[in-house]
This record gives C-alpha cells, structure tokens and sequence, in this order.
C-alpha cells in the first residue's frame, strides 16, 4: 500500500515536472500549472517546484513547493561576470551572459549541472529556445559598447557542443519570443519585427512595425505583450504577417 | 565552538583593518563624502516596506510579466504596476505594489517573488489588489561591497584616495545598501 503511495507520487512528482516546460519555446510553463510567463531578458524562472534567478554571478535554486516556505536550496557560481538572462525549457537553463550562452542540464532539478558554453564576442543578449535551435540577439549597447548587433542562430541538437548555424545582421536587438514558425524581435530603434523561421538558413524579415521602440516581448497565446520606453503595447498576432494593435499602456515621462 | 572563534577573529581582523589610528586620524578632514550603511533590522515588519497603492502612471516601463489575467509591468528599483489584462484591448490598472530596489519578479500559485534590498521575498497576490507578504528568504541578504576606492583626477595624474564610511554597527542590523553622503571626521575607512 504505501509502495502504490510512493509510485502514485512519484508519477505525480514526474508529471509536474513533464508539464511545467513549455512545447513551443516561450519562456512559460504548461497552460494548466499555475506558474506566470515573463519576457527574455528575465532573470527569474520558475520550473515546477523550482524557482532559478541569476543574481550577479550566483545562479540561486529555490524549493517553490510550499508557498508559505521557499527554500534557497543552492548558490552556484557561473563562473561568468556579465549573466543577463536566464531561459528554460523542458530539460536545460540557457543563459544569455555578455561573452556567450552557457547550457546547464536540469537532470537533477534541484541542482543544475553545467553542460556547456557558446562564446561569442563581447556583446548583451537574450536567448529563446524552440526543438533544437537557439536564438541569440547580440546587441551593442552601453554596457558592452563594443558589441556587433545580429541574430544568432546555434544549433543544440548536441548540447554539449552548440554549434552556429547561421548569422543575420540586426539593427540593435534586444528580447525576442519564438513561437511556431515565426520569431518576433526587439530591434529597438530599427522597429519591431517578425521573423519567418521555417528555414533557418534563410531567415526573413517578413513584418515590422517600424515605430515601436521596444526592449521586449512576450508571446501568450495569440497576443504580444510588447515593453517599450514609450510604454507597454499588446498585438494580436494571430496572423504574423498582419499584426493588429490592440492597446498601449502609455508611459509618462 | 572553533567556527564561532574564528568568526570573531575576522571580524576583530575587518575592525582593525578599517579602522584608522590615532595619528592618521588627525589628517582626516572635518568633512568628507563617504558612506554611510543603510541597515536591514529584522524586527521592522516588512509589510511596511512592501504594500500595494492605488494605480500609479507608468514612468520607466521595465520588465514585463503575465500571470492569468494580470499583466504586470516593471517600475524598475521602485516596484510593479498591476493590470486586469482580461481583456487586452483594455487593460484596467489595478493597482501598484512598492517594492524597494525591485527588478525582477515571478509568479507561482498566487505567490509573487520579488528582488528587493533586502533579498528576497514572497509575497501573496491572491487576492489583489491586496498583498500581503509571506516570507523574507533570508539566505538571499548579503552585505554589498564598498563601493570601490574614489579616483580623484588633478592635472595630469590620477590620485586613488581611501573610502570613508561610517563605522558599521553590527546591533543596528544588517548593511543593505551604502548610501553617499557627507560625513564628520568618520573614524572607517578602506
């Protein structure tokens, strides 16, 4: 009887954490799981029980099982000064820090294991995942002025040797979210855009609103939630190619 | 026992690194620009650092984050806006939770996890726009460095002079943050 327990639960345990990674790249868990949907440049995550924030060089593991006792559970050092973004799916964390992407594996959930790193030359970006393509948006900015300002495209199929696929120059990109076969980028003074992604050695622009100014975005459904320094804007996007504006939280200087 | 010992040893060590002697002492001027620790104490209740206000304009829009049918959106270093996002054609400000020195946040089971000076922190959304705090993850508070030593420049060349900081005492809490500001003849350095 408490062996069916044990198994009943461990199935359970297993689902959970089966469901709480996203299918189509977003950084969200699974529809039905209670969990939120943040943007690319997030620093913060949360995967089933657990909870990853990148704080300075620390990448910190909380138990989030128990709303009313969070648990910090590991500190680990990256071994990298400039980690910006953290991203997950269903198996890895992806890191988008300011000399590459580092991989680490979620076997253990509690306790990340480093994988591998994809350098680059010095520059800010996020990253997206969706099946085995990574995009990075490397951008120049103040920060890491000496940055180039592309998209890149690096194939994951084997994590422990991420390999570029292919490069398209940018004007200055910063978030990004990926869903089916479109890629929708941040090109901040260049506009917003979407990206088709069905062949990724032949990426088109193939729409763009050139006089949104933003940072980043968030693909839920059918709706972009788009930040901005003007302000927060949300699209219909059911049709890529034909974006609809629905409304826009103005900021107030 | 040996680890408490070793504790206070390096903490009699910091002191008299930081200290300065009776001689230096003298040459340290009426006034200065320093720090000054600003201090976490624990028997502050919390929820009187993090509350939920009315609506609140939308100044530096930050980061960005959805969680049923709220949208909320980044004040960054001062807290999150709130918004109904049930309908996003029409977004209904909901309300503003301050949260001091915020960035980042994520949101499971109605429970909102926030960055702040003080760490980390839970905080309960359930019933918005209510909030309540749960937890303080303590394991996250660290002391932050000094900022680093003043470079002054004179001419041609580059002069690297002590911080001064008020002195650090250890029963008013625990250093959160190093605040600039004018100090008289402080008695620490680095």
């Amino acid at each position: 009887m408490k062996n069916t327990f044990k198994i009943l639960f461990a199935s359970l345990l297993l689902s959970g954490v089966l469901v709480a990674c996203s299918k189509d790249g977003s950084n969200v868990s699974s529809e039905n799981s209670n969990t939120g949907q943040g943007g690319s440049l997030a620093k913060f995550t949360i995967q089933g029980n657990y909870m990853y924030t990148v704080e300075g060089v620390m990448l910190k593991v909380y138990d989030v099982s128990s709303a009313s006792n969070t648990v910090l559970l590991k500190s680990i050092d990256l071994n990298n000064s400039g980690v910006e973004t953290i991203f997950c799916n269903s198996s890895y964390l992806f890191f988008g820090t300011q000399n590459g992407m580092l991989i680490y594996g979620l076997t253990d959930p509690s306790t990340p294991n480093y994988i591998s790193t994809y350098s680059h030359l010095m520059s800010c970006d996020p990253v997206v995942v969706a099946g085995n393509i990574a995009y990075v948006t490397l951008s120049s900015g103040t920060r890491c002025n000496r940055g180039m300002n592309q998209l890149e495209v690096i194939d994951i199929s084997d994590v422990s040797n991420p390999s570029l696929l292919k490069v398209y120059t940018m004007g200055n990109p910063k978030g990004l979210a990926v869903g089916g076969q479109y890629l929708y980028v941040c090109d901040q003074i260049s506009g917003f855009k979407v990206l088709d992604i069905t062949d990724n050695m032949d990426i088109k622009t193939v729409n763009s609103i050139d006089d949104l100014l933003a940072y980043d975005v968030i693909l839920s459904g059918n709706t972009l939630t788009i930040t901005g320094s003007a302000g927060v804007y949300q699209y219909d996007c059911s049709d890529p190619l034909n974006l609809k504006f629905l409304s826009k939280i103005a900021a107030q200087k | 026992m040996n680890k408490t010992l070793a504790y206070l040893g390096f903490l009699l060590l910091l002191l008299a690194a930081s200290c300065i002697n009776r001689d230096d002492y003298k040459r340290v001027p009426e006034s200065i620009l320093g720090y000054r620790p600003v201090y976490f104490d624990s028997s502050v209740d919390i929820n009187t650092l993090i509350y939920s206000t009315n609506p609140r304009t939308v100044v530096n829009p930050g980061k960005i984050y959805l969680y049923k049918q709220y949208l909320f959106i980044g004040e960054p270093a001062l807290g999150v806006h709130v918004y109904d996002n049930t309908v996003p054609g029409s977004p209904v400000p909901l309300c503003f939770i301050n949260i001091p020195y915020n960035y980042d946040i994520a949101i499971k089971d109605s429970v909102l996890y926030a960055d702040t000076y003080i760490g980390l922190v839970a905080i309960n959304i359930a019933h918005l726009p209510q909030v309540k705090v749960i937890q303080h993850i303590r394991g996250s508070i660290k002391t932050p460095p000094l900022p680093g030593l003043r470079t002054v420049f004179t001419g041609r060349s580059r002069i690297s002079r002590k911080t001064y900081f008020e002195c650090i005492e250890p029963n008013k809490g625990i250093v959160v943050a190093w605040l600039q500001d004018t100090l008289k003849k402080p008695k620490c350095y680095q």
